[in-house]
């Protein structure tokens, strides 16, 4: 296990080299720092001395892989890509190009933020979908499964931009049960701003995830198990309840584990909509001011969690099921 | 009554009370199962929907609330330069000299100093010359020497807070310990002290730390003496550091990351500044090489406010670094205000400075202000409100519903809500609509010192150039693009159809007849306002300049590209197709070429493009800032100046560097005609409109009058807030019977189908 | 590239290709017994016949558009325009289809601004000027009243018209990305899982790379990069999203390469590459369909998504998302303007309603796994 373990972390560290190298190409070979300089500075008054010292402040200047001005092992330590990549496997974001904060602590302030948004979504929309998507299972191919799957695809087919601008016209415009927008960190102020947010968040994962959990279902139902519980007489409920249930447990579980990493990066547009502090419209206000260090950060972060939940996810399969082997 | 913790909150939420801050675990554990917390969480859930975007009673207390769009990245007044970090900044750093609030047109008045200085000229020899010989020839140093009021003090901050023997008393924090406080305003340590010259000084050597990267340094350089040789300074001063410092650490050096936990500070003094010298405690001057009024401008700017050495000594400590403190992030000032909170993406909170020197309410205004109600507080001292709360509100909608609901002190009027806002009478005069009116708004409209123009590019083949067919064509486009109708389709006949580079309220601009463009407008009389000729004359210009029927010689339509970097506006598309449906009435295909804005910038310093679009927003209320953009030395090609059309004539040229400096008068006015007429007849622009704003402010809300230069405006204003509960309240009521009927609605209509199913199941089991 | 991706005849020739090789598809597939029987049960159903029929309109829609051709210039008198030299008729640069042609009537129909479906005036105010210099605020009468059935939008376009060539937009982001998608995932899919060993781990690290960035990251970035415009978007999506169906391929193609007849192809000496292409990848056909009918109803509503941030297609491409973008502001208005925001819904829901049900359907009827009886 432990021997397991440790080399599928080794294994993530090519992995995460290559998401490195891929985001890095794509930044700063093909859009070059002195085009993120005049973005970032700006339009009134910029000069050419201002760009380079923007370039030397920021340590754009040096050259990208391979430094020949410089005795080794500074011909590789002093390139952007050591002083700028390299950190962030140490967990060392570094700061943002545009006004210098530090990335780090960035984060660790708006994680909480995205986390008590999708939090509240996932846990409900897992109790909701799990117990419809059992019912539509109970009665499949009835009239009751057949209305409940078009109903599923039609919220499916609806963008989530539509529940939200719906949503805030109804609730908070119409209705004044809500807020349009805002948000409050400490506790029972939080509830109000998050009661619109969850609840379209809620609406907008429903068709999706009765559709996908009937599916894990219908795919029990159809084992030899069930077969066999049922040829010893069981009731329908009993066998969808007890036993395709504990069965089905483990891809639900799956899918828990998977969602870890959209959980911490956060919903972008809700967030975005209701101007709620968290990852999502953190990445949507970097690509707004083009800042590379963050969007770079991001994709690392995500890459890293990830595959940190693939590793669980392999882990509890062989906890779960003794049959799987960790090789 | 028992009640358990989440129905207790819930109790509270509802009934308004402030919330017990402790929890106890005991409580936490009662709570931890069972129905109660059940229906705890539902009551709280329930008891909780309310459209208040507030805490219960913030509102009662004499604060002003507002939103903002973008998160501020800077308030170091060196390098803050945007709107929205004026909008903050300005209220906490007090530069020598503001405008007055109420007068027009823009008046300087001292703000931290006595008086406004009168300029000094001196010739080679050292010898004053009398203002009626100061030729820009023969001076060779204007001197302006500021005295600054005495007894001002600056805000509480932990900088300046000592121990007995004269040391930071954070000077050996640990960065653990700092980490706890949200904000240098909750450091436990504060202290303030009187304001000097040399603070002033100070701020004025920071604009040549090439780090800091000041938007006006350049600008700023050209006049006042010895500062492009400070900045040279400066940087060899960094880089002589900077080697050190690599050279102790080895091959792994990180300049980035070393100066972040420790960052490398110069000793701003040392070096020294002709252009600045502190003459006493209380006095500085500044020297400049050539006349430059415009100076006065720009040092009520937030540029040339003072900052204390202390904040500079405190912010490089490794502690308070780590702790991610900085003067970027955390000002320290003289004003009214200081800022108490800053969350750039949540909440920014600004508190009354309680060391502030205090002003009093202007009691002379421009003729109007006193029947509009501006006067009534004319003599008393200022700040009457007592706190600003700013909330981040990307979207403009959400705003614009929390001010109709009464959450937002004050609002702009986006043009999709124009209709609902305000209705036009006869004659163009806005008025409210009756909706508006009946919640007890007021209307505030004002001209903005801001123009907007469509570029053409002088160094493209087609568009550029200065023979007469290129301007005929320029003429003809300007012709075809009718911004009466633009205003019209997109911002509700907000805006006055440009004539010409000067906007009103700029020295120089001509209202009515006088001011039209000769070559392509006509005044209208009946309108009272200036119209496009008629498109045949568009399509006789597109004759003589060698495309008839918009045909090039080899009979295709002539094609023109428009180049922007508009993909983040969702309003672009619309603009875009209105601009080809102009073009198409005179022949011309326009498309569009768009990329992202670093790609476009570097487009226009190497001169590859066509026609762009382009605003410029005054910096201080002088022809010359907006003259200055078409001066064929300041060419964006050629020596990467902001004149982004790289227009360059002769004559235009001539008569900028003649009335660039001169004071306001007579003589003035004729080269700026002379001069307008040149740039009208070449075109290297066509003339949008300039944006008139409209505001809207509640009945609570009491001396709102827009300004256009300053900020700072706020001390100025009162909010009278138990009237704003009271409507808040009114108008803001939930509307559960309209849930309650839904459901009902639903039960109802459901009932049959879950009946039915219940009893098919009965039958099937 | 993307010049060459956006000239009109290379679009052409390119959804020439696309329908031939559906076309080409269903023939194949038309010959299998198996299939014909799934097939059978799949049209079966009133929905899916009626879901098809739907798609199919949509397709017929989106390929009236892309048939591109250019109209000769024309002068004031009406005769054909002539190149003054060569004597050669001038043709319009820009490209038409068949698509505007059919809808000629519809395009032609320009108010100022915006106005209500079916409405005769004007939807904005607007001061008014008679004769006499006398200024009223009241609603213009429009040019073309009551013929909008959709309204129109701010600068007046009838949006009926934004609609219908929204459609080509849509199919595009969702079935040529699907179609670019295909080939790359079968390849990469049955290599890694048939050969194994190194090229098996070199796949898996290429798309375990590529999906472990957010793929909403990877777009954005690739957007900023290169610019925004249709093929951009297209081929980043695709780039995003071949990994997932590469997986199962890979895995479903392990399970394949074990059964008999696969060894038994194998023992007899049979090429490796004629096992994995007459062997495997038609076994693996069912899957493929599966998922490249639902993951192209994600993509037409993705679009809406990248719109709002800014990065969908370029702002000469009339798509649906941006038609929802646009909506934004017009909700905030009061009066609503709600028609432009429900016509893209509907137009939208349309198209991706029907897709879902099909795909539905498909995986029903071709996966033994998920009879419901």
């Amino acid at each position: 296990m432990f021997a397991y373990l440790t080399r599928r972390i080794a294994y993530a560290f090519p992995i995460l080299l290559g998401v490195n190298l891929l985001v890095f190409v794509l930044f700063f070979y093909v859009n070059t720092p002195k085009n993120m300089a005049e973005t970032i500075l700006g339009e009134k008054r910029v000069t050419q001395e201002q760009i380079d010292n923007w370039l030397r402040e920021h340590n754009y200047h040096l050259p990208r892989f391979v430094n020949l001005q410089e005795r080794f092992p500074s011909t590789f330590t002093q390139t952007i890509f050591w002083q700028k990549s390299m950190g962030l496997f140490a967990f060392r974001f570094g700061q943002s190009d545009v006004d210098n904060h530090d990335i780090s602590a960035e984060l660790r302030k708006r994680i909480p933020h995205s986390v008590a948004l999708a939090l509240p979504i996932f846990f409900a929309s897992l109790l909701i979908t799990i117990a419809a998507a059992m019912i539509v299972a109970f009665y499949r191919a009835t009239y009751i499964d057949y209305v409940a799957l078009v109903t599923c695809v039609l919220m499916m087919s609806i963008s989530l931009l539509f529940y939200i601008i719906g949503g805030q016209y109804l609730f908070a415009i119409h209705l004044r049960l809500a807020p349009v927008s805002g948000y409050d960190a400490q506790f029972p102020h939080l509830v109000k701003f998050l009661i619109l947010p969850v609840f379209i968040g809620l609406i907008g994962s429903i068709g999706g995830g009765v559709r996908y959990y009937r599916t894990i279902f219908l795919e029990e139902i159809n084992k030899d198990y069930v077969r066999t519980a049922r040829a010893k007489g069981l009731g329908e409920g009993t066998v969808l309840f007890k036993h395709a249930l504990r069965n089905a447990l483990l891809p639900i579980l799956t899918n828990v584990i998977v969602s870890i990493p959209f959980l911490i990066m956060g919903n972008l547009l809700l967030e975005n909509f209701f101007g709620i502090p968290g990852l999502g419209s953190y990445m949507i206000e970097a690509i707004g001011k083009q800042d590379f260090a963050v969007i770079r950060s991001m994709a690392f972060l995500g890459s890293v969690l990830y595959i940190g939940a693939l590793i669980i996810v392999e882990v509890s399969y062989s906890i779960a099921d003794p049959r799987i082997r960790l090789q | 009554m028992r009640l358990n913790l989440f129905a207790r909150t819930a109790f509270c939420v509802l009934t308004h009370r402030r919330i017990p801050a402790i929890i106890t675990p005991m409580e936490l554990r009662v709570t931890g199962g069972g129905r109660a917390g059940v229906t705890g969480m539902a009551l709280l859930l329930v008891a909780s929907c309310s459209n208040n975007p507030y805490r219960p009673d913030e509102t009662a207390e004499s604060a002003y609330f507002s939103t903002f769009a973008t998160p501020p990245t800077k308030l170091d007044p060196t390098s803050a330069y945007y709107s929205h970090e004026g909008a903050i900044i300005d209220q906490i750093y007090e530069p020598p000299f503001t405008y007055h609030y109420l007068k027009r047109p823009y008046e300087l008045v001292p703000m931290t100093a006595t008086a406004i200085p009168a300029p000094v000229y001196l010739d080679a020899g050292g010898a004053v010359l009398p203002e009626t010989d100061a030729t820009a020839d023969r001076v060779k140093r204007v001197q302006y020497t500021i005295k600054i009021q005495p007894g001002i003090r600056y805000q509480d901050h932990p900088c300046f807070a000592r121990t007995p023997d004269g040391r930071s008393v954070y000077a050996d924090a640990a960065a653990a310990d700092l980490e706890q406080y949200e904000y240098p305003s909750s450091f436990p340590e504060q202290a303030s002290r009187t304001l000097k010259a040399a603070d002033y000084a100070l701020q004025i050597r920071r604009l040549a730390d090439p780090r800091l990267a000041s938007p006006i340094f350049s600008t700023v350089a050209r006049y006042v003496e010895g500062l492009t040789e400070l900045q040279q300074t400066y940087t060899e001063m960094i880089e002589a550091a900077r080697a050190a410092r690599r050279e102790a650490a080895g091959a792994g050096y990180n300049q980035e990351q070393d100066e972040k936990a420790n960052p490398l500070v110069i000793d701003y003094m040392a070096p020294e500044l002709p252009g600045c010298v502190v003459v006493d405690e209380l006095t500085y001057r500044i020297t400049l090489t050539t006349r430059y009024p415009q100076i006065l401008y720009w040092m009520s700017m937030h540029f040339f406010a003072p900052v204390p050495q202390e904040a500079i000594d405190f912010y490089a400590l490794p502690s308070v670094t780590a702790a991610q403190f900085s003067l970027n992030r955390c000002p320290v000032g003289t004003g009214a205000y200081y800022l108490e909170t800053f969350r750039p993406n949540e909440l920014i909170v600004l508190e009354e400075n309680p060391n502030y020197h205090g002003d009093v309410y202007p009691s002379e205004g421009e003729p109007g202000d006193r029947e509009a109600g501006l006067l009534v507080d004319a003599g008393k001292p200022v700040p009457f409100i007592r706190r600003q709360v700013y909330r981040m509100e990307k979207e403009a909608i959400p705003s614009w519903n929390k001010f109709l609901q009464g959450y937002v002190d004050a609002s702009g009027i986006a043009s999709d809500v124009f209709d609902q806002a305000i209705e036009m009478a006869a004659g163009n005069d806005p008025s409210l609509s009756p909706a508006m009116a009946g919640k007890g708004m007021r209307l505030l409209t004002d001209i903005r010192t801001m123009l907007w123009w469509t570029a053409f590019n002088f160094k493209d083949d087609v568009v550029g150039g200065l023979a007469p067919e290129r301007f005929k064509l320029r003429q003809a486009i300007s012709i075809a693009l009718d911004y009466n109708e633009h205003l019209d389709v997109f911002f509700n006949g907000r805006g006055l159809a440009a004539q010409g580079p000067i906007p009103p309220g700029i020295y120089g601009y001509r209202a009515g007849e006088a001011g039209t463009n000769p070559f392509t407008d006509v005044w209208d009389p009946i309108r009272a306002k200036h119209v496009r000729q008629p498109i045949e004359e568009a399509r006789q210009l597109m004759v003589e300049a060698g495309y008839p029927d918009g045909l090039t010689p080899d009979g295709q339509p002539l094609t023109l590209y428009l180049d922007h970097a508009a993909g983040l506006d969702p309003q672009f598309r619309s603009r875009f197709q209105w601009m080809q449906r102009g073009l198409d009435r005179i022949g011309i295909k326009l498309k569009e070429r768009g990329t992202d804005l670093s790609r476009f910038r570097a487009k226009r310093n190497s001169g590859e493009w066509q026609i762009s679009s382009s605003g410029w927003l005054a910096d201080y209320p002088d022809p010359e800032n907006f003259l200055f953009l078409f001066y064929g030395p300041n060419g964006k090609v050629d020596h990467g100046g902001p004149n982004t059309c790289n227009y360059a004539s002769e004559e235009f040229d001539e008569l900028f560097r003649q009335l660039e400096t001169m004071n306001n008068g007579p003589e003035r006015m004729a080269l700026i005609d002379r001069a307008m007429h040149v740039i009208q007849r070449d075109a290297p622009a066509v003339w949008q409109f300039y944006p008139v704003s409209f505001s809207l402010a509640h009945q609570w809300y009491h001396n709102f009058k827009p300004h256009q230069m300053s900020y700072s405006t706020v001390r100025f204003r009162r909010i009278d807030a138990a009237t704003r509960v009271r409507f808040q309240a009114a108008w803001n009521r939930p509307r559960w019977e309209i849930v309650a009927g839904a459901l009902a609605v639903l039960v109802v209509l459901g009932l049959p189908g879950m009946i039915r199913v219940w009893r098919s199941e009965r039958r099937s089991a | 590239m993307t010049n060459l991706l956006n000239n009109w005849y290379v679009k052409d020739a390119i959804v020439a290709v696309v329908v031939g090789i559906m076309v080409w598809i269903g023939l194949m597939l038309s010959r299998r017994e198996v299939w014909r029987s799934a097939m059978r049960q799949v049209f079966g159903r009133r929905i899916v016949r009626v879901s098809f029929a739907i798609l199919a309109l949509y397709t017929l829609i989106a390929v009236l558009d892309s048939v591109g051709y250019h109209q000769p210039l024309r002068n004031s008198d009406g005769s054909l325009r002539r190149h003054p030299e060569t004597n050669r008729v001038i043709f319009d640069s820009d490209g038409r289809s068949l698509l505007d042609l059919l809808l000629t009537p519809l395009r032609n129909m320009e108010e100022k601004t915006y106005s209500a479906p079916f409405s005769a005036t004007q939807f904005t105010k607007e001061t008014l000027y008679d004769d006499e210099g006398k200024t009223t605020r009241g609603q213009p009468p429009l040019k073309h009243p009551r013929r909008h059935v959709l309204g129109t939008d701010r600068v007046g376009n009838d949006v009926l018209y934004l609609s219908l060539k929204g459609i080509r937009t849509g199919m595009i982001i969702g079935g040529f990305t699907t179609l670019l998608v295909i080939p790359f995932a079968i390849l990469f899919g049955v290599t890694a899982g048939y050969f194994r060993g190194w090229i098996d781990d070199l796949i898996q690290y290429i798309y375990t790379v590529l999906s472990s960035i957010p793929s909403l990251l990877l777009i954005i970035s690739f957007m900023i990069v290169f610019g925004r415009g249709l093929p951009q978007l297209c081929i980043i999506m695709g780039i995003t999203s071949w990994t997932g169906l590469c997986r199962v391929l890979r895995g479903e193609t392990l399970k394949l390469r074990e059964l008999e007849y696969v060894q038994a192809a194998e023992a007899m000496g049979v090429r490796r590459a004629r096992i994995m292409f007459q062997h495997i990848v038609p076994n693996l056909m069912h899957i493929v369909l599966i998922t490249a009918v639902l993951s192209f109803s994600g993509r037409v509503l993705a679009e809406a998504v990248l719109s709002y941030i800014g990065i969908g297609v370029g702002a000469d491409t009339i798509s649906w998302g941006s038609m929802i973008n646009d909506a934004r502001q017009e909700l905030a208005r009061d009066p609503v303007i709600w028609w432009k925001l429900i016509a893209a819904l509907v137009f939208m829901v349309g198209l991706v309603l029907p897709a879902n049900l099909f795909g539905d359907a498909l995986r029903d009827a071709l996966d033994p796994r998920l009879r419901t009886e």
